[in-house]
């Protein structure tokens, strides 16, 4: 008597791994962050809306210090460093995204063999928030990651 | 002419009844197959899975961008930590999703001899004073973190930063759009890089 040949089942059952990939895929949609944000650090100096006064504390310490100032004003923004300054309008800094503060303070950097990190960046009241964090990013590009916001009118 | 019972309108040789006959009938017939072929369905998902899960941050999202704020975009932030959030618009200030202030008529407020908010100092006394019970003997970092529309001029901010140092937070994160390029224990590492 001949013996009953069995089908051999020659497929896998992709059921129960469809089953996994799908509950994996809607907890990773639930749990997924689609905004990419970061925080750019700031001291706070002063910002009375009379023109600027020394305020207490450390941020005062370190405004003292501090070598490199930006003024930010609404159509242009003004840097100083020791014995020069350099006026740059709003449109050319937006148009190559504020990289000639960067460079700026590069070269104060290398020239004078700057080991602070600090930048008192002065605010004008009508001047854009935009170019104030473009302004502090591109010092951040070069490691001046300490800096102090004061308001002036 | 008679009334006539509607029947299929397409072809009997195209109509489903017909063609289950046609494949399963006993002259011609094949046999068949109902299977689906997954192997596509899964690399759609492998490749999703993929994405996701590289894409997956376990600290999850700290603050919700409001809907009429357009963050600016700066690329060497720092990784966000958790503080009180500030949210600023023209209309108004918003500590922690409660509105504590309002920006109308800002202009002639800056003329008053002093411009803070009253409502968001009593709000950020409180959180000062929760974080002191709390971390008894640790000193108060005055951390904040705030959020403002790209356009806006820095006159609001400025009045938000004003009621801010008051209340001894001094020290804060500007929340911008833009993957982090550094964390705080980076700073050494990256000073090697200039």
């Amino acid at each position: 008597m001949a013996r009953k040949r069995r089908d051999i089942v020659d497929n896998l059952n992709l059921v129960p791994f469809i089953d996994l990939f799908s509950t994996l895929i809607i907890f990773l949609l639930a749990t997924a962050v689609w905004d990419q944000l970061s925080a750019v650090p700031i001291q706070l100096g002063s910002t009375d809306q009379k023109k600027v006064e020394m305020p207490s504390g450390t941020a005062a310490a370190k405004r003292i210090q501090a070598e490199l100032k930006v003024t930010i004003e609404p159509t242009s923004m003004v840097l100083f460093d020791k014995g020069r300054s350099k006026r740059i309008s709003r449109e050319e800094a937006v148009a190559n995204n504020f990289e000639a503060i960067a460079e700026f303070a590069k070269e104060a950097r290398e020239s004078r063999g700057l080991d602070k990190r600090e930048v008192v960046v002065e605010v004008s009241d009508k001047a854009i928030y935009e170019d104030l964090i473009g302004t502090v990013d591109q010092f951040l590009a070069v490691n001046f990651d300490q800096l102090i916001i004061l308001g002036a009118m | 002419m008679g009334i006539v019972k509607p029947e299929y309108h397409l072809r009997s040789k195209f109509d489903l009844p017909s063609f289950r006959d046609r494949m399963l009938g006993p002259i011609g017939g094949r046999k068949l197959s109902a299977e689906l072929n997954l192997t596509s369905l899964i690399d759609v998902f492998s490749v999703i899975i993929l994405f996701l899960v590289s894409t997956f941050s376990a600290t999850g999202q700290i603050l919700l961008v409001n809907k009429d704020i357009k963050l600016p975009k700066a690329s060497h932030g720092y990784v966000l930590k958790r503080s009180p959030i500030v949210t600023v618009t023209e209309k108004g200030v918003i500590l922690e999703g409660a509105t504590v202030g309002d920006n109308k008529d800002i202009e002639e407020k800056i003329e008053e001899a002093d411009w803070a908010l009253p409502r968001m100092r009593s709000q950020l006394k409180i959180f000062k004073n929760f974080f002191e019970e709390a971390n008894a003997g640790v000193p108060f970092p005055g951390e904040v973190i705030i959020q403002a529309d790209k356009g806006i001029e820095f006159l609001y901010v400025k009045r938000v930063m004003f009621t801010l140092l008051q209340e001894g937070y001094a020290s804060i994160d500007l929340v911008v759009n833009g993957e982090a390029a550094y964390r705080p224990e980076m700073g050494a590492e990256s000073d090697a890089n200039l």
